[in-house]
């Protein structure tokens, strides 16, 4: 006797919504193969003069809750800026970019891990990490079946902050390192010499979504300082970042947010009862 | 293959040679090729070297009429044409990368010269999402292990505008069927990458990598040819690797081998 065929989103509850979406074939072909997705304007000018203040106001004080690691090893960086309120923690939830997030990352099953601010000055460039295989950071896997469904582990929205150029502070990647199956050889390499990275100069207030598993860099800073927001995304059992949990003050902010509130739940393998599907 | 070359590879799907072939090889072949084009499509066929002229199609794309002086772009095998295009068989700047990207015994299983005049391109075809398993991408246990490794050599200089070579680097990988099949290439695609070569310049790809040529919008003729190999379990393409009548009497062992070896099966 056979059974019926079955899935678990059929025999369970789990509602996930990984099967929907609202991304173009076009972008899921070109994030697959590519690693990364450049998003125009995710922050308007208005937007940003009010995420520039805020970063200002942080970096000279910052509040309760964000954390300001002595010495950054490339920059000066703050952990867990959502604390600070306003377009800070507004920017953990673009609508523009939160279709991505539950695109490549696992559905309604996404939630925030991670938020900072980045301050590089001339000179300070971020070095290239291994991707793909090589890359340690088992938490940064990059996952897409051959049915087309992603299950990305940590992905990134980085935000500039300031206008970057070629050779003048922006973001790198060598195209496609997520899936590569051997470790670059560039370790020792100035990034300007590394032949595949793909330098990617984004205007003030635009992003790039990136799975963590690509290799990337910045380069340093040409003119004065600049800065980048970090929202880090991760699948619902995703732990937070060391310095990012959220504090109750945060959270009751939130509160009257469904979308907030979703991105800063707890980490969980499954809406509770998720997994119990009662007949009829 | 050096670390970068592994590294390049598996990455993009491709790798140059730059300076391949010697400008004396690429002198005699390019002989070769006056030679025969000198000859009635009657006259090249009676020597085992017959033209299959190229119109529009799902794969070739002509977008202006070839100039009225020239033979229309035409397909020929190659191992036919003559010795220096033998020699191909097992090139040493070559051979020992694609034994390499297979990993197992293998052969030849197609060797053609392409003749391309201004007006045409290749539409994009092939991507790892296209489950064609005879070109599949594959690595394993720090192996390549392909099954279709195609060389182009350029016996002409390609410039982005004489109809380059192009791909989509990284589509050796892709999960999702390309958006692109079957156009002709936009170089201001970001996926899309040109490849312009010297002549002598060879370019080894995966078949499993999505790939096309530009528009040819230059003057010139390109000439290139493609050898192209297998595991030897697979077998050859249809009239793309006969060799001349004579070929046993003069090619090496190793050449031999690549062009006529039995299917040979790994044994478990």
């Amino acid at each position: 006797m056979t059974s019926p065929r079955t899935t678990e989103e059929e025999a369970f509850n789990l509602k996930s919504g990984a099967k929907t979406g609202q991304i173009s074939h076009e972008e899921k072909h070109f994030f697959d193969i590519a690693g990364y997705l450049v998003l125009e304007n995710v922050l308007d000018a208005g937007r940003l003069i009010e995420a520039r203040d805020a970063i200002d106001r942080i970096m000279a004080s910052p509040t309760n809750g964000i954390n300001d690691p002595a010495t950054g090893r490339y920059g000066r960086e703050l952990l867990n800026v959502i604390e600070s309120g306003g377009v800070i923690e507004d920017a953990m939830a673009i609508p523009r970019v939160l279709p991505y997030v539950e695109q490549f990352v696992w559905g309604r099953q996404h939630r925030l891990v991670g938020s900072r601010a980045i301050l590089r000055s001339p000179g300070e460039a971020v070095p290239l990490n291994q991707g793909g295989a090589a890359d340690p950071r088992r938490h940064a896997r990059y996952r897409c079946c051959g049915n087309g469904q992603f299950r990305c582990l940590m992905t990134t929205c980085f935000i500039a902050m300031d206008d970057t150029g070629t050779d003048n502070g922006e973001f790198c990647a060598i195209p496609a390192s997520h899936k590569s199956n051997l470790p670059h050889p560039y370790t020792k390499m100035k990034l300007r010499d590394v032949a595949p990275l793909e330098s990617i100069p984004l205007p003030a207030g635009s992003a790039v979504f990136i799975t963590e598993n690509i290799a990337h860099a910045f380069c340093p800073p040409a003119g004065g300082p600049q800065t980048w927001l970090a929202y880090h995304y991760g699948p619902s059992y995703m732990m937070n970042l060391p310095g990012c949990n959220p504090s109750t003050k945060t959270l009751e902010r939130t509160a009257a947010d469904p979308i907030k509130t979703h991105l800063l739940l707890k980490p969980y393998y499954h809406p509770i009862t998720a997994q119990r599907k009662t007949n009829g | 293959m050096t670390p970068e070359q592994r590294y390049l590879f598996d990455l993009k799907g491709y790798l140059v040679v730059r300076a391949a072939l010697d400008a004396a090889t690429v002198g005699q072949i390019n002989e070769i090729i006056d030679g025969l084009e000198k000859l009635t499509d009657e006259q090249s066929a009676e020597r085992g070297i017959a033209r299959q002229y190229r119109g529009s199609d799902s794969l070739y794309a002509t977008v202006a009429p070839p100039p009225p002086e020239r033979l229309a772009d035409y397909d020929t095998p190659a191992l036919p044409c003559g010795e220096p295009y033998e020699r191909l068989i097992d090139w040493p700047a070559t051979i020992g990368l694609v034994q390499e990207l297979i990993g197992e015994p293998m052969r030849l299983d197609a060797a053609s010269f392409m003749s391309r005049n201004p007006g045409g391109g290749f539409r994009f075809h092939h991507g790892y999402a296209e489950l064609l398993p005879y070109c599949q991408y594959a690595f394993d246990d720090g192996q390549f292990k392909c099954v279709s490794i195609k060389i182009g050599y350029a016996l002409t200089d390609v410039n982005v505008d004489d109809g380059a070579f192009v791909v989509i680097p990284g589509s050796h990988k892709s999960n999702f069927t390309n958006p692109l099949v079957g156009q002709v290439p936009d170089l201001s695609h970001p996926l899309v990458e040109a490849i312009p070569c010297r002549a002598g310049d060879a370019i080894l790809f995966t078949e499993d990598l999505s790939h096309a040529a530009v528009e040819n919008r230059g003057a010139k003729t390109r000439r290139t040819l493609f050898y192209s190999y297998a595991p030897a379990y697979q077998c050859r393409w249809p009239n793309l690797c006969d060799p001349a009548d004579n070929f046993e009497n003069h090619a090496t062992p190793g050449q031999i081998e690549l062009v006529t070896r039995p299917a040979t099966f790994v044994p478990a």
